[in-house]
């Protein structure tokens, strides 16, 4: 693994930015969409009384629930099984696959539809179901058509950001056997009907949730499509599968979550749908599902959650920061190797997954704040990329001249002789190399600057210089 | 450890170290909506409903809703909640429906699909959102609102709170005595391809609101 | 009315200024000078440190941080910094940096409260006449002000990220060049979007900072300016850059240089 200023080839992140850098179709789709739903998330604000109390409350029922994890997932547990569901914990991706395969094969469950969860596609449930012979449906529009095409979701609120409409249509007519159609109002009847038949046979339906209510032992899980009420009305049985960062300690900390959250994602008051999941049906003449389970899953977001980085488990997941980064419009959200992509993806995916292997995702932020400011919870991911960058030097083997070159630096500027005899060097070697103070190629590890800039030289006087020179013409005596 | 042990004392540890910020609380969330007098909360909810793409219906008497109703209907085939969960002259107009135009609640539920429209009451509304909040249970049956194309919603005035947090702290009660609670705000709808609106996915792509005195 | 005593102000030139850019802080010099104020510039300031923080390096950034505080603490009066990104390092930064140290947390707490960025001093300083011409804040429609013989320069304003979301400094810069007679502000599509510098990120993450620097560049020149102006003097090294290396005419240059417009 190659850190920092030189050494090695271009790492796996590096080709996959270039990758999509050069992909000019990508590049009009994501500015395109990431400008349009910046505009339509502040537009959305500007409609709410109070915005910043409302972003205020939300932000104190995340953390709240936060500083007393340990004791606000027993209460959920204790409300949940009051309610009537049953309640599972799962450590790791292996043990939440495991144990929705189980209660899966159990009450003799083949087909199940789900609603669009992160969580799932963190674990990769859909491959462990499959290998135990259930049949999966991805009913999210989005999720569909990357089911459909092997691929991977490349934005959290929005996973088909990265295809244009032809893309799509040329998805469905090579997999679904339907006519070539571009057209986003008939793929979507397509998917409608074809999907219709999948919910009216499924037994199981399989969702995340956006939050868990510890108060009252609820569910809330929010779409606009109506597939989530679909799974978790239809089938017999349901599984929510939901990170252990997913409660809030009441139904006032929902109220205000949810106001944010819509504005955040969509630009919307409200999503479509919420449901507020209590429990299985109450008698056998209720329409609902027989049996609801809840997968609480770690999958090292405890991690996370220790140190400097604990705020990050506060994320909504409402895709804000993703679309407000500056960083994200240009490269979208395949590139940073992980289904979190974006600012929180860069806190998330090196947390969760390993920082030695996602090291450079920290270093890929210009720390412009533009995250932190769209952020509905005020998270302070500038404040924790850097914290990242830090253990990165406390703790991997970055590159010995990345090092050396900032043991010089500070070397010299804490010793302002020797800042002078530097910059003597650099203007003896600079006069033999610019043209109007400016140079076209910078030497070593200083290429990467001038790869798409010139860069400017020392000047001469430099301003210490020229302030001297006046204080002795002006004010008499050097100070 | 089993896992859940594991996972409370990974917690537990973790929250040592975490650094999460003690803020002071916010001052309380002051919706001036919500001290407006109700005839403010029945025209919002209403601004909120057109926004939507919902068409909505104004009605000042019962019978009047009755009949909205049942032009809504038309010859559509319908799944309606049972009568006693709708407005008495609601339920006593969709009686005078032709025999079979309606279907039995108990069919089977690829007979319930075939359903063109489905007609229910609320437990609230929203006037904040132009929000409809519907209570599962067995005579608030989910698929009315649900499988069929088009959604006509019959509320009354009085069922009307003028924001979320009012309308739950009504079915404080319900929770968690429902199995589910459904807020529903406009159309289904998506915007997945290119950001392009396309109504009725999978719910309902239409929206039909009478509202009563 | 009698004249107030003139008020002594430090100005930190930043190590990007002093070396690369030493107009800037003689430009910041002459503005100060000229709104009564005695400027003075505390002697061994290098560098905040900023830096080897951002990159990750904080033994590193503390010791230079740790020499500029100390400095720093031995003078009197506000300290005025040329460039937001050094202001935020400053002002935010270094408690945290010195997260871990109560005294040194104290000492930038305390150089923190003295600490403002130029161009939001400027711009509440009140307007006064010097034998120079008038000031800065003079009102743009003032008769005085109205130099037909003076082309009006075109200037878009790119607000840098850390002066904006770090210092909250967005409407300073904006009023200062409004109120400038010789300045005809033009509106700069998604200004507020970083230019892509963030100091090493520009050599560590080349392609990327570089395609930042592209869509600003393209954002700039359909603008029709014939000057970027902002207040960061690593933003202004970058987009200077970036122009020079695109072919264009555009010149990159602080706000507080096209300050002397406003003389006939």
């Amino acid at each position: 693994m190659s850190t920092g200023l030189g050494g090695g080839g271009p790492s796996p992140f590096v080709q996959r930015v270039r990758k999509a850098l050069a992909d000019e179709s990508l590049h009009v789709a994501l500015g395109r969409a990431t400008a349009q739903l910046q505009s339509r998330r502040a537009h959305a604000f500007a409609s709410l009384d109070d915005a910043d109390v409302v972003r205020a409350h939300a932000r104190a029922g995340k953390l709240a629930a936060l500083r007393t994890l340990d004791v606000q997932l027993e209460a959920f547990e204790r409300r949940l099984v009051e309610n009537g569901t049953t309640v599972h914990w799962a450590r790791d991706a292996e043990e939440a696959c495991a144990t929705i395969v189980a209660i899966a094969q159990s009450r003799g469950c083949r087909r199940a539809v789900k609603g669009k969860s992160m969580a799932t596609e963190e674990v990769e449930l859909n491959g462990a179901l499959q290998a135990a012979g259930i049949e999966v449906v991805e009913s999210d529009l989005g999720e569909y058509v990357v089911q459909l095409d092997h691929d991977r979701p490349s934005h959290i609120i929005l996973p088909i950001l990265h295809r244009t409409r032809e893309q799509v249509g040329r998805i469905f007519e090579r997999e679904l056997a339907v006519d070539y159609t571009p057209d986003p109002a008939t793929l979507a009847r397509i998917a409608r009907e074809r999907l219709r038949e999948r919910f009216l046979a499924a037994d199981l339906g399989i969702t995340g949730a956006n939050f868990g209510v510890v108060e009252s032992g609820t569910l809330c899980i929010v779409s606009n499509e109506g597939n989530v009420r679909m799974s978790t009305s239809l089938p017999r049985v349901h599984v929510a599968l939901l990170g252990i960062d997913k409660l809030v300690p009441t139904l006032a900390d929902l109220d205000a979550a949810l106001k944010v959250l819509a504005r955040s994602a969509t630009g919307q008051k409200s999503t479509v749908y919420v449901s507020l999941v209590n429990g299985p049906r109450r008698s056998v003449a209720e329409e609902g599902p027989e049996e609801v389970h809840v997968v609480l899953l770690d999958h090292r977001r405890t991690r996370t959650l220790a140190g400097e980085t604990a705020e990050m488990l506060a994320c909504i997941r409402c895709g804000a920061c993703l679309n407000a980064c500056p960083v994200f419009q240009q490269i979208g959200g395949h590139a940073y190797g992980s289904i979190y992509p974006g600012p929180m993806g860069s806190v998330l995916t090196p947390t969760m997954r390993g920082l030695a292997e996602f090291e450079q995702l920290p270093q890929a932020s210009s720390l412009c704040g533009a995250c932190k400011e769209v952020c509905p919870i005020g998270i302070d991911l500038p404040r924790m990329l850097l914290a990242l960058r830090r253990e990165s030097v406390a703790t991997l083997p970055i590159a010995p001249s990345l090092r050396a070159a900032m043991r010089l630096w500070s070397f010299v500027m804490t010793r302002p002789r020797w800042l002078r005899l530097a910059r003597r060097l650099a203007r003896a070697w600079a006069s033999r190399f610019a043209s109007n103070g400016w140079l076209r190629r910078l030497p070593g590890p200083f290429a990467g600057w001038t790869a798409h800039r010139d860069a400017r030289l020392p000047v001469a006087p430099s301003f210490d210089e020229w302030w001297a020179a006046r204080e002795r013409t002006e004010r008499g005596a050097p100070r | 450890m089993n896992a859940r042990e594991t996972i409370l004392a990974d917690v537990r540890a973790a929250l040592r170290s975490a650094r999460i910020p003690n803020e002071p609380l916010p001052p309380p969330l002051l919706v001036p909506l919500e001290s407006a007098a109700p005839l403010i909360w029945r025209e919002r909810f209403m601004a909120e409903l057109r926004l939507l793409g919902v068409v909505v219906f104004d009605e000042s008497s019962e019978a009047a809703v009755a009949d909205r109703v049942l032009e809504s209907i038309g010859a559509r085939r319908l799944l309606a909640w049972p009568d006693a969960a709708l407005p008495p002259a609601v339920a006593h107009a969709v009686a005078t429906l032709p025999l079979g135009q309606r279907l039995d609640l108990a069919a089977p539920r690829s007979t319930l699909a075939t359903a063109e429209v489905g007609l229910t009451g609320v437990d609230a509304a929203v006037a904040e959102t132009g929000s409809l909040l519907l209570v599962a249970s067995r005579d608030h049956p989910r698929t009315p609102s649900l499988l069929p194309p088009l959604h006509v919603a019959v509320v009354r005035g009085s069922e009307i709170a003028p924001t979320f947090r009012v309308a739950l702290e009504r079915w404080r009660g319900a929770i968690p005595t429902a199995s589910a609670l459904h807020l529903i705000t406009g159309p289904s709808r998506t915007a997945d391809i290119e950001l392009q609106l396309t109504l009725g996915v999978h719910g309902p792509g239409a929206l039909i609101v009478v509202l009563g005195p | 009315m009698s004249a107030p005593l003139p008020r002594v102000v430090q100005l930190f030139p930043t190590c990007l200024v002093n070396e690369l850019l030493p107009e800037v802080a003689i430009a910041a010099v002459e503005r100060l000078e000229r709104a009564g104020l005695r400027v003075e510039v505390p002697a061994g300031l290098t560098c905040c440190g900023q830096p080897a923080w951002n990159a990750g390096f904080a033994a590193e950034a503390k010791a230079v941080a740790r020499r500029t505080l100390a400095i720093l603490a031995a003078t009197q009066g506000p300290i005025v910094i040329p460039s937001g990104s050094c202001g935020d390092m400053l002002i935010h930064q270094m408690v945290e940096l010195f997260r871990d140290e109560p005294k040194a947390v104290a000492q930038a707490r305390v150089i923190a409260s003295r600490c403002v960025e130029l161009t939001a001093l400027l711009a509440t300083l009140p307007a006064v006449s010097t034998p120079g011409g008038s000031m800065a804040a003079a009102a743009p429609s003032a008769p005085l002000a109205a130099s037909g013989a003076q082309k009006r320069l075109r200037v878009a304003y790119h607000p840098s990220c850390h002066l904006t979301r770090g210092l909250g400094v967005r409407e300073a810069p904006l009023e200062l060049l409004r109120a400038t007679p010789g300045v005809e502000l033009v509106p700069l599509d998604r200004s507020e979007e970083c230019c892509g510098f963030g100091g090493l990120f520009s050599v560590k993450q080349p392609d990327l900072s570089g395609a930042m620097l592209d869509a600003k560049c393209r954002a700039l020149e359909a603008s029709g300016a014939e000057v970027v102006a902002s207040c960061d003097a690593g933003c202004l090294l970058h987009l200077a850059g970036g122009l020079r290396r695109r072919g264009a005419t555009m010149r990159a240059c602080h706000v507080v240089e096209l300050l002397r417009r406003d003389e006939p």
